[in-house]
This record gives structure tokens, sequence and C-alpha cells, in this order.
């Protein structure tokens, strides 16, 4: 498979990055924990065919040593056995703390994880950052040390095997490729699908409930029940099929599976019989034998008896694999990496970004993303500091569109755009976006480093008409769930506090006053004009214009028209 | 976060707990199929334990035939472990297929149930008030799914445990009632002080773990969902910051975990491999004595090792049990949930009156949780024809007021008389767009679903969005993401157009639109039978209503009659 690179892609970073030294250390004592428990093994497997022997020779003395050893063993092993599953654990963990670190990192750099919603390419995200990494990490160790047990096993035991039967051990290793190659070729292909179908469905399942947990408001407005259950019920119906599927061909795989391991209990009996009864061999190396057996078959059809969980790791490791290709797609779209996109035929529509001090756009041609429907053709402005700019138009026309592309986010079409660095621009979205948490980290959204003092805070609060939400839920530093709490109103309002908070030279608002009242929005946009901030908004109301010097109206079918100079009041006001 | 009440959880869940997760099957339509299923599975589980027994008891005398050196009993063994081997093996699998099925089946009742349940009657409205019950979706897909496999799977091993344990028993008796009897306090021992020393403080331990894990992967689903705004303000910092926290938090629990799993493997490894060497020595003086013969070693071998997996069923399937008792616990806290958010407080609930008009008197509105009034003794009177404008600053409770008119809200006093529900659209405030095709985004919530074509067309005509008109009405798209919110306003103004009910109301339902099309879409609407109610801001607004409720900041509030005056062409 061509994904063999991919695979290591996904596997490898950990062991090749600097804390994976560490992690090699852990896993050379896994080694030698391993290998002493295996050890132990064939040990007790010896002993134990001694103790067998020595009673059906009826020899107390040869009885008493063995048990003696026997004890010694289990005092010496039983702390091995025990601490290898901790190093296990404990590896696994670390991995799994340095992937979804990388991981989260990753797709929370520059605009990554906006790219792939977009795009709608990846499907559930979450999941794959959550459970298919927790997957990888367990289940791979765990496997690990399962294969590298059978290797130590399969040493060792072969060596118990070849001293008692020649012939036994070439049956073993026929029997053993035979039963792996059928369950690979009949059972591999179908199960990997049908598994990984599983995932996908269960986790669609799930999202489309979670969807009715965050917009149960609006679905109860709406009574929009009897088909909100239709349709998950329909998910469910689809993971409940495939599930369907599965538990059949399980059903195959568990005849042979059951049927290829009871068959050792019975074949090596078969094949040392002869030569036990010419009293060649003694009772105790059947015994041994039987069980030396079964342990090198557990070994090299391995495969085959852990069907299930590679199967599970299988497709665990790919989905991570698309989330590790998407976002690397996208990462190479970052600015600084930009320039290797434009050498890309067949993206040779993509606009070109620099760096400013002013925000103006040259001849700017805005598409969708897919490039499918021209927004904006041809467009040319320039917003000085100080000079701010209103963005009107019908719905629909592009206007958050433009932002988008302001933003950086969307970079389809053609001409350039010039903006200030990125952390000189704050935007206010048209959905406020209240995160969960303290009213305090509220107002510090987005920027980690401010450390405002509590007057400083509540005085936003107060010039956004929101004092009252600190003494109403007993100060800064309680969490509540805000977006439950507070109304799409009291939301732009808390929005605009962070604006006022931190002051950025460029502010960018959609719509950000469109559920505040016309004197609530003159407040904000007053305390807003008493600050350095440019301000480009974007909005429908006629009481925003005496606070702008520029406007630009966006037409249908891609036209635009911009009125500049100060008398822009009663010029626009006639407009609309 | 609600505190964890660990002193609820035990490893052996109580049966009041598992009774509700049950009757869904027990009440399912072809409950006579479900059982049929269950009395099969019982039964194959038991025969094919049954085998087991037999079958160690052959291997043992397979062992002794070869001992013995005796050519005709050896072959004669021989044929017998075979055919038992593969009947065993046949019995195990169908066993554990239907099991499998038995378990599909009984999620998919559950399922069904819960989907009913959460969706019925607001209840999946009213749980997001309450923050006792937590990610509701998590509940109906993975608990579900795991509550109905684990069981089945615990059941199955149980029944098989039972009847090896008697089989195993009854062979080991006739070999040894010594040995029986050390066996039996051995392995009551055992699992005695797996469960006090462990069991207690793991499952805990366990269900902390699922929590935590949700939160974070409940915090990585509110950024895919929040896309959009994080970009723009760009928070990845915060949020890589803050997802970092509760990822924190849960390896800090699994931290925990591994520790004590490690004390649990210490007794379990020591326990199981004395298992091996117990048997000889309690035999040895017989065999040495001449009394029994060496293949009795061998099958009591055997018989002790399934006797302490019988026994230590707990101890040996922890982590599952542990996984169980949460999965459990979590399930009937949801159908506790289910069950409180149905109910509510009789005291302070505001009066509902069914009847042909909106109407209200002496409306005073409450918060969900009781702290606050918004309005205070609202009266008013909405007949057919009378369009009603409600006002006020933000924050003053308008969207509140008709989260009560949708009987969303119900503390208060006063009374709300107001036709049956379905004769009342509702269009938010954030435009609400289903998953599926357009046909069906329009339709959204209860319309017709025959509807022809052309009519879809003619309203998304109608209300300005004619790139959709001529689109494909069967596209599944994910609109939320596609449309912009005035583009989605306007969907949702032609749901109402089609929806045709006696009343709208609309809560800033065209705050995104251009004045110009917000009054194209009232016009449109002003020539429908449709009384509606709006919520809004826009001067405008007044020349398509006949009243004017104007709510200020001190739960005071002022109803005026709006003069007719001729629409601005």
């Amino acid at each position: 498979m061509s994904d063999r690179s991919a695979f290591w892609r996904v596997i490898w970073p950990y062991w090749s990055s600097r804390e994976g030294l560490g992690a090699w250390g852990l896993m050379l004592l896994l080694v030698v924990l391993l290998l002493a428990r295996t050890g132990l093994q064939v040990m007790f497997v010896v002993q134990g065919g001694e103790l067998t022997s020595a009673l059906a020779a009826q020899d107390a003395e040869r009885f008493f040593q063995a048990v003696t050893l026997f004890l010694g063993v289990l005092v010496v092993g039983l702390p091995f056995a025990a601490c290898s599953g901790y190093v296990q654990r404990k590896l696994g963990l670390y991995w799994r703390v340095w992937l979804t670190h990388r991981y989260l990192h990753r797709y929370l750099t520059g605009s990554v994880f906006y790219q792939l919603r977009q795009q709608d390419r990846i499907d559930n995200p979450d999941q794959r950052l959550e459970e298919d990494i927790r997957t990888l990490t367990q289940e791979s160790l765990m496997f690990l040390v399962i294969a590298l047990e059978a290797l130590f096993q399969l040493i060792g035991f072969a060596g118990v095997l070849w001293l008692l039967s020649k012939p036994l051990m070439g049956i073993l290793i026929t029997y053993a490729v035979a039963g792996t190659a059928i369950a690979t070729l009949v059972f591999g292909r179908t199960l990997v699908g049908i598994n990984r179908a599983q995932l996908k469905r269960e986790a669609d399942f799930r999202f489309g409930l979670a969807r009715i947990r965050d917009h149960a408001e609006a679905i109860a407005l709406y009574q929009g029940e009897a088909q909100e259950r239709t349709q998950s019920w329909e998910r469910f119906w689809q993971a409940f099929c495939n599930f369907q599927n599965l538990i059949r061909v399980q059903l195959g795989l568990n005849l042979f599976q059951n049927h290829y391991r009871y068959a050792t209990f019975i074949i090596p009996g078969l094949i040392l019989a002869p030569r036990l009864f010419d009293g060649d061999l003694e009772i105790g190396d059947v015994t041994q034998a039987g069980t030396a057996f079964n342990i090198i078959l557990a070994a090299l059809a391995l495969i085959v008896l852990q069907f299930q969980q590679l199967t599970n790791l299988a497709a665990g490791v790919q989905r991570l694999q698309q989330l590790d290709g998407a976002m690397a797609v996208e990462e190479c779209r970052l600015p600084e990496k930009a320039h290797r996109l434009e050498s890309l035929p067949g993206d040779a529509s993509i606009m070109t970004r620099q760096e400013a001090a002013v925000i103006a756009l040259e001849h700017v041609s805005l598409r969708t993303p897919d490039g499918s429907r021209l927004l904006v053709r041809d467009l040319s402005l320039q917003v000085a500091v100080g000079e701010n700019l209103l963005i009107t138009g019908p719905s629909g026309v592009g206007k958050s569109s433009l932002l988008r592309a302001i933003a950086g986010l969307w970079k389809t079409g053609a001409g350039t755009i010039l903006t200030p660095p990125l952390d000189q621009m704050m935007f206010l979205p048209q959905r406020p976006y209240v995160i969960p948490g303290t009213l305090r980290e509220q107002l510090r959204y987005p920027y980690l480093e401010a450390h405002p003092t509590d007057e400083g805070l509540i005085q936003v609060l107060k010039q956004v008409n929101l004092e009252m939400l600190a003494s109403r839920w007993d100060g800064l530093d309680s969490v509540q769930d805000w977006p439950r709490l507070l109304s799409p109103g009291e939301q732009q309002r808390l929005a605009w506090a962070r604006l006022l908070l931190h002051q950025p030279a460029w502010a960018i608002l959609d719509e950000a006053t469109s559920a505040l009242d016309d004197a609530n929005e003159g407040l904000v946009y007053d305390h807003l004009a008493a600050t350095t901030t440019t301000v480009i908004s974007v909005g429908h109301r006629p009481l925003l214009i005496q606070y702008h010097q520029k406007m630009l109206e966006i037409g249908r079918s891609q036209t635009w028209r911009l009125i500049g100079g100060n008398p822009l009041r009663s010029d626009a006001d006639q407009s609309l | 976060m609600t505190a964890y009440d660990q002193s609820r959880l035990s490893v052996s869940t109580p049966w009041s707990a598992y009774w509700p997760l049950m009757r869904p099957v027990w009440d399912a339509p072809k409950r006579w199929q479900v059982i049929g299923l269950l009395l099969l599975s019982v039964s194959t589980s038991v025969v094919s334990s049954g085998f087991l027994v037999w079958e160690s008891l052959q291997r043992g005398e397979f062992i002794s035939a070869l001992a013995a050196r005796n050519g005709a009993r050896f072959q004669q063994a021989t044929w017998l472990l075979a055919g038992v081997l593969i009947g065993s093996a046949l019995l195990l699998s169908v066993s554990t297929y239907l099991r499998d099925r038995l378990g599909l089946i009984w999620r998919r009742w559950l399922t069904r149930y819960f989907l009913d349940a959460y969706l019925e009657g607001q209840r999946f409205y009213r749980l997001g008030l309450q923050t006792a019950v937590d990610n509701p979706d998590q509940r109906i897909a993975e608990d579900v799914k795991r509550v109905t496999q684990l069981s089945v799977g615990m059941l199955g091993l149980g029944l098989e445990s039972g009847v090896q344990l008697i089989g195993f028993l009854g062979v080991l008796w006739s070999v040894s009632i010594s040995m029986t009897v050390f066996l039996g306090v051995y392995g009551v021992v055992g699992s005695a002080i797996a469960l006090l020393c462990f069991g207690k403080k793991l499952t805990g331990i366990n269900a902390e773990q699922l929590k935590r894990e949700a939160n974070f992967r409940f915090g990585l689903m509110d950024v895919r969902e929040h896309a959009e705004s994080i970009a723009f303000y760009r928070g990845q910092a915060w949020e890589q910051q803050r997802l970092s926290d509760r990822f924190q938090q849960a390896v800090h629990n699994f931290n925990r975990f591994i520790r004590w799993q490690l004390g649990l493997d210490f007794f379990q490894n020591g326990y199981q491999y004395l298992t091996f060497i117990l048997p000889s020595l309690i035999l040895a003086p017989r065999i040495l004595s001449g009394e029994l013969e060496v293949g009795a070693v061998v099958q009591s071998q055997a018989t002790f090792d399934r006797i302490w997996l019988s026994l230590s069923l707990i101890v040996v399937q922890f982590e599952q049990l542990t996984a169980l008792a949460a999965s459990v616990e979590r399930l009937s806290r949801f159908v506790q949930g289910l069950q409180a958010a149905s109910k509510s407080r009789q005291d302070q609930q505001i009066e509902v009156i069914t009847s042909a008009q909106l109407a209200a008197e002496d409306l005073s509105l409450l918060t969900p949780d009781g702290q606050r009034q918004l309005i205070d003794k609202l009266t008013l009177n909405v007949p057919p024809g009378q369009h009603l404008l409600i006002w006020g600053p933000s924050g003053v409770g308008k969207s509140s007021l008709t989260r009560a008119i949708a009987g969303l809200w119900s503390m208060g006093a006063g009374t709300l008389y107001r036709p049956q529900r379905r004769d009342l659209l509702f269009l938010p405030q954030q435009p609400y767009m289903m998953l599926g095709s357009l046909r069906q985004q329009l339709l959204y919530p209860h319309g017709d679903p025959t509807k022809d074509t052309a009519a879809l067309r003619r309203v998304l005509q109608q209300v300005q969005l004619p790139e959709l008109a001529e689109s494909d009405l069967e596209a599944i798209e994910d609109w939320a993401q596609r449309l912009s919110v005035g583009e989605q306003q306007r969907l949702a103004f032609a749901r109402l157009l089609l929806n045709q009910p006696t009343y709208a109301v609309l809560d800033e339902a065209t705050s995104a639109l251009a004045a110009d099309q917000e009054q194209c879409l009232y016009d449109c609407l002003s020539q429908t039978p449709i009384t509606y109610i709006s919520v809004g801001h826009r001067p405008s607004l007044t020349a398509y209503h006949r009243q004017l409720l104007t709510l200020a900041a001190n739960q005071g509030w002022t109803l005026t009659p709006i003069p007719p005056q001729p629409v601005r062409p």
C-alpha cells in the first residue's frame, strides 16, 4: 500500500522528537521487563513439565525440588510481570500527551481549523483528536508489547520444542502460516472496511446529537423535534445496519479462530504419541510440548488472534492520517509558505497579500472558496488611519466575505490585499462568540498575554452597559455558561467590551451591533470613537453613517460604489 | 462542572438503575422475538459451558491414556476429544454471535427510547437550562452502546462462569474434596480483596475519566462549531490553552488510574501464578502414593484455572465492569434528568390557556432559575391582523417574552392565552439551518413534504433568493456554512411563507438584512393572513404593525396603537 509512508508520518514523529529520547528509554525498560517475563515463563513451563513428570514417576524428592524452584521463579518473576503493564500504560500516556499537544497546536495554528471546517473534507476532527489518538497510542503500544512478547516466546519456546520434536516444529510453522494467510485474505479486508465505516457512522450520529444540544433553542422554537428525531434515527440506523454486517463477518472469523485454536489441544499429543509409546519420551515432555506449541502458535498467529484489535487500530491510524494530510495541505497555505502554492497548477487564482500601514484593496476580485461564484469584481479602495469605512449593501452580496478576505480566511480570487499585521487588527464576527469560563477570561479573549486590572475590566463593562453582569453572577471570576445566560444583544456588547479593552489599531466589525437598539449602538460607537482605533464596519442602519468617513456600497451583480469625503452624512442619508 | 458524587457509585449497580434501561426492549413491539433471542442465547451459553467442562475432562483422559501408554484407550480418547472440540468451537462462536445480536437489538430500542424522550416536549431545551446532565449526546451515542454491549457480554460471562463453576466443582469434588474446599476459600478471599481494596477506588476513577474525556471532546466540538468566529478573533492560542487544560485534567486522572492499576496487577498476577502450582501441591501425596493417575493433575489444573476465572470474574473483568457501572450511572441520571425536565415547579408557573387569540393578562416573567424578574404584569391582546411590534433596549427581555409565548420559559405569574402550538411559528434570532436538502430546509419544521417544487421555487423568488430558486432542491449541503446569515434569515422567512401558520413570532428575524430587503419581506408577509409579532429595532418596521409594545429596563412596559399609515411603495 502507498499509505505506508503516511502511516509512519503519524507514528514516527514522537519517537524522533526530543521527548522521544525519554520514550526510547522507557521502551528499553519495557523490552527488558518483557524479556525477563518471557524468560520466567519458559522456566515455568519447563518446571511445570518437570513437576508432572516427577509426579508420574512417583519420585517425591524430584517433585519437591521442582516445587521449590517453581516458587522461587514465581517470587522473582512477579514484579516483572506487574511492572511491565505499568510501564506500558505510562509510555502510552506520554505518547498521547505529546501527540495531542502537537495535533492541537497544528489544528489551531493559522486558520487550519477554519479551512477544514469550511471544506468539510475531514469529518469529525474532534473525534480524531480525542478518541483516535487515544486508541492509536494505547492500542499500538499494546500490540507492540504483544508482538515483542510473542517474538521472545517464539525464541524461547522454539528451543524447547526443537529439542523435543522436529516434525512438530515443522507442522507448527505450516499451521501458523496457513491460518494467518486465511484470516488476512478472507476476513482482513472486509473487516477493516466495515470497522472504518462504523467509526464514521457512530461519529456522525453523535455529531447530529451534539448539534441538537447546541441549537436547542432554535429547534424548540421551530418545534422541529419530529424532524430532528427522524434525522437522528436515520443516522443511527446507518450505524446499526453496518454493525449488523460487522457481527455477521465476525461470526465467520470466530468460527475459524475457535476451531483453529482448539485443534492445537490435540495436535502435539497425536504427533508425539508414537514416541511416547516407544518409551522415547516422558509424559511431562508431552505436556511441555503442548504448552510450547500453544504459545508459539499464539506468537506466530498473532495476526489471526488479535485481528479485531488490529483492524480497530488500522482504522484509527487511517483517520489520523487523513487529518494529518488535510492539516498539512492547509499548513502549506499559511502565509509564510504561501509562495509555494503559487507554483501549483490550478491554484493560480489566489489573492496576493502584503503588509502595509493601511488597509487597502487593489483590483480585488473575490470568489467563494470553491471558486464557483464571483462576489466582488475589481474592487480598489484604501482605508488610512483614522478614516473609518462603512460597508453596506443588500444581504448576500458578499460583505462578510470581503471581511473574510481581509482576515485572510478566504483567498480565492485575484488582486492584492494590503493589511497591517494581523495582530494589530481585531475582528468582531457577526455571531458573537462567547467562550465558556469566567467573565475575566471572557473579556481578555483572545489575548492570552493581556492582564488588565479589575478597574479596567469594570470600566469597559460600564461603557457597554453591562456592569450588572459582574454583580449578577458574583464577580469577575465565577464560571458561568455565558452563551446560555446572555441574550444576543448582551453577547454583542460583551464583544464590544473586548474591543474597548484591547483598543487595537484596527477594528473590523461585521454587523457587530445588529442585535442592539439605537441607544446602545450609539453608546458603543461613541466610546469607540474616543479611542484611536480605525474602524471598518459592515452594517445596515443609517445611524452608523455618522461614525464613518467613507462608505462602500456593494450592489448585486458584483458592482460597487465608493462614497467618500466628509459630507458623507447628508449625501448618504438620501441614498438609504 | 458538577462534582461527581462518588458515594453513589458501586460496582454492583442496583437493579433499580437497570430496569428503566431494559423497559424499552420490554415495551418494544417485537418483544417475543427479543425474548426468544435471549432464551436462545442463554441456552447456547449454558450448553457451550457444559461442553467446556466435558472438554477439560477429555483432555485429562487424553493425557492419562498417553501416560498409561495404552494404544486403544488413546485412540478412543482422541476421537472423543476431537468431536468435543469441534462442537465446543461451534457453540462458542454461535453463542458469541447471538449475544452480539441481542446487544445490538437492545441498543436499537434503547436509542429509540432516549431519542424520543430527549426530543419530546422541549426536554432537550430544558435539559440545557440545568447543568445536572452534561453531554446528552455522549450519553445517547456512547453510553447506550457501552451499556448494551457490556451488559449482554457480562450476562453471558456470568452465565458461563456459573455453569462452569458448578460443572468443574463437581469434577473437582470427585477428585479431591479438600481441594474443592480450599479452592472455594481461595477464590472468595481473592475476589473480596480485589473488590474492597481496588474496586471502589477504580470505579470512581474510571467514571471521572469518562467525564473528563467528554469535557475535552466537547471543547473540541465547540471549536469546530464556532470555527469562523474563532478564526476572526484569532483566538487560536486561547483555545489551545483551554483545550490543553481540559486535556491535562484527563491526563492527571489517568495517571491516578494507572497507579492503582499497578497495585491490582501485582495482586492479580501473583494470585494467578499461584494457581499453576497449587493443584500439584495438594494432589501430590495421593499421586506419589499411587492412588491417582497423573492425568488427574492436568484435569484439576484446568479445573482450578476455570474455577478461578469464574470466581474472579469481577477481578478479571474489572475495567469492563467499572466502565459499565459508570455508564449505567450516567444513563440513569439521564433518565432522571429527562423526567425532571418534564415536571416543573408548580408554585411560580405562568398559566397557559389555549384559545384562538394570542393574549396576556397580568403576565410577569422570571428567568428559569427564578432569580430575576424581567417583565411585570403585562397585559396585551393580539387579535387577528393586529400585528404587534416589540421594542426595547438590548437585554431587557424581548426574546425572553417570545420564549414565554413558546412555552420554553414558564416561571412567573399571570395568564397567557395562545393558540395551539402548531398554529404558531417562531423565527428565532439565530437562524437554524438543519442538516439536509434545500427542500427539507424549506419545509422545516412541519411543511407538507409533497408540496410541489414550483411552489417552493416561487417562494424562494419571493424572499429574494433567486440563485437558490434555480438550484437543485434535493442537494444536501452544510447550509449553515454555505449561506450568509442574511441569506439564512431569508430562507427562514421562506419557511414562514410556506408553513402559513395563524400566528408568527419573528425575533429579530431580519436583523442581517438591508432595509429594502426587509421591507420586501414584510410586504410579502402582510399580504398573507398571518398575524405576526416582531421583535426589532428599526423604525421602518412600525409601518407594518398595528401595536407597539415598548419594554423598559425597570421591568415596565407601554402598549401603544400604531395608526394605519400608507406603506411606502
